[in-house]
């Protein structure tokens, strides 16, 4: 599902934020990326939807060369990744429901389809109740509900998530990756940023850790150290 | 492209409600520009259609009256092409002077209805050798004792002045109407860059989703096409009302002189149309210039 060779990124200023990575992530495959802050876990995440290119080495989406993928083309590839992140990024001048429907609209999904698919997703995450609620009017654990609900709605092949639990207390979390762990059992490969040890340790998923951009440790079934 | 009229409506009446007073100040920019510019544009219309006569160095025009015989157009005729002073000059006869009369005054029927082809005097349309304004005075002098002639009228200098105020005028009008011009594009690229700004938690969502990226740019260019298009399609009523108070300030008299100091109504609607395409284009620029520096998509 996802293949990188010989992947370097440096940024201006000479801050290589990734040397020489390379690594396979099968379908289906829930992939934990820990390491110290600053180690390229983000950089990782946004090389895979192409966000930033990488400045050596090959990156496989899907079977496909993302760095041969013409500008119109991108779109279409993020319509295959579902992306969350530590702060949510909702709008919040839209309702749950218009937050979730917001993915489907701009990306010229029929109004039928709308109308069924954000319901169904809803009650998959657990927010039927506050579909017409407001951001603001919900805790972060349903906050980062609704921005689950919004990557995944459009079913993507991969979910990237990146420090998801980054925001919650530990009770919250266990239940945000629960939800995790049942979108993976769907059969979507999930990436997960972290640097929440006992996350990583009770749910012994593959473990790959980057140190200052070098791939430091890959290992199945992993600890976070 | 997947794109729905209605999302596309909900997107800018969001920007709109934002960012109202931007908008409102940005579009009578806009306006005021594309106003002084197609004011300009009238005024040089209307000050053409009023010395229609006099183009092409015509300097004094003999007119004959209507019942002249043709005797005495022949002999003015003789006269014309003996004078070694006389470069040139064509008869313009009662049918032509008609059509010529009827569309200096197409816009007030009355004037119009109240002639007929026999009332026209035919005349003569005369290019001397010399435009000098005294050798003009007395070669037409020569002319008005003559049998069968009406009236003589030189191209003295107030037409003249007319011409080169109008135009003095016109270049002040272009040069305010250009700087205008300037200010109201840089003024819609901020109104697109401050609409942009306040939409980017939005646009980086849509990104992240997969949105096209024309999807993304098509209402902020459709937002500040719309500026563009409003401004210049505003100044409709504003240039009519100009052609009015010019049509007021210079009054023809008819036969002679000047014609009625007015621009044509289709002119008046050309130059509309120029102004509201020209705003449109403006708008349309001005937010894609915009969006290539603030929107990496
Ligand atoms: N847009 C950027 N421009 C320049 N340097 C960057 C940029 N983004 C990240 N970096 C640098 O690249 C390196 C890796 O950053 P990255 O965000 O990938 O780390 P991270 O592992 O996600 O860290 P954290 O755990 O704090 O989120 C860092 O040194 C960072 O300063
Ligand atoms: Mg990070």
């Amino acid at each position: 599902m996802i293949k990188l060779e010989n992947v370097s990124k440096v940024y201006k200023g000479d801050v290589v934020a990734l040397r020489n990575i390379t690594c396979e992530i099968q379908k289906g495959e829930f992939v934990f990326l820990v390491g110290p802050s600053g180690s390229g876990k983000s950089t990782f995440m946004r090389l895979l939807n192409k966000e930033e290119s990488p400045d050596n080495g090959v990156i496989y989406v899907a079977g496909k060369d993302i760095g041969r993928l013409s500008g119109w083309r991108v779109p279409f590839l993020r319509r295959n990744i579902g992306c969350i992140f530590q702060d949510f990024k909702l709008l919040d001048n839209r309702t749950v429901s218009q937050n979730v429907a917001f993915a489907l609209e701009v990306i010229g999904r029929p109004r039928h389809v709308i109308s069924t698919q954000v319901p169904a997703i809803l009650e998959l995450v657990g927010l039927s109740k506050k579909a017409d609620n407001y951001p603001e009017e919900l805790s972060g654990g349903e906050q980062q509900r609704v921005s689950i609900a919004r990557a995944f709605v459009n079913r993507p092949l991969i979910l990237l998530a990146d420090e998801p639990t980054g925001n919650l207390d530990p009770a919250t979390s266990v239940g945000i990756m629960k939800l995790l762990d049942r979108i993976n059992k769907t059969g979507t490969t999930v990436v997960m940023a972290t640097h929440d040890r006992g996350i990583v340790d009770t749910m012994r998923k593959r473990v790959i850790e980057l140190d200052s951009g070098n791939l430091a440790r890959d290992q199945a079934r992993g600890v976070y150290e | 492209m997947n794109f729905r009229i209605g999302n596309l409506f909900r997107e800018l009446s969001y920007s709109l409600r934002r960012s109202f007073s931007l908008f409102v100040g940005t579009l009578l920019t806009i306006l005021i520009s594309m106003t002084v510019l197609g004011a300009g544009l009238v005024l040089s219309a209307a000050v053409e259609t009023a010395t229609d006569r006099w183009k092409d160095g015509v300097e004094f025009i003999v007119f004959l009256n209507p019942d002249a015989s043709e005797a005495e157009k022949s002999s003015v005729t003789n006269k014309l092409n003996s004078s070694p002073e006389i470069d040139r000059f064509t008869f313009v006869d009662k049918e032509a002077a008609f059509v010529e009369f009827q569309s200096m005054f197409r816009d007030s029927d009355q004037i119009r209805e109240s002639v007929a082809v026999a009332d026209m005097p035919p005349s003569f349309r005369i290019v001397p050798e010399s435009p000098e304004s005294d050798v003009v005075e007395t070669l037409a002098d020569g002319f008005r004792d003559d049998p069968g002639v009406f009236e003589v009228v030189a191209a003295v200098d107030t037409i003249k002045d007319i011409e080169t105020g109008s135009t003095r005028i016109n270049r002040i009008f272009l040069i305010v109407g250009m700087a205008l011009l300037v200010s109201a594009l840089l003024l819609v690229y901020n109104t697109i860059r401050t609409t942009i700004f306040a939409r980017r938690r939005e646009v980086e969502v849509m990104r992240l989703v997969g949105a096209s990226n024309w999807y993304i740019r098509v209402p902020f260019m459709i937002e500040g096409t719309l500026q563009g298009l409003l401004g210049g399609a505003l100044t409709l009523p504003i240039l009519q009302l100009w052609n009015n108070v010019l049509s007021d300030i210079g009054s023809g008299d008819g036969l002679a002189l000047l014609a009625d100091l007015r621009a044509p109504d289709q002119t008046v609607i050309m130059i509309w149309l120029a102004m509201t395409a020209l705003g449109a284009v403006i708008g349309m620029v001005a937010s894609v210039v915009a969006l290539s520096r603030f929107l990496d998509v």
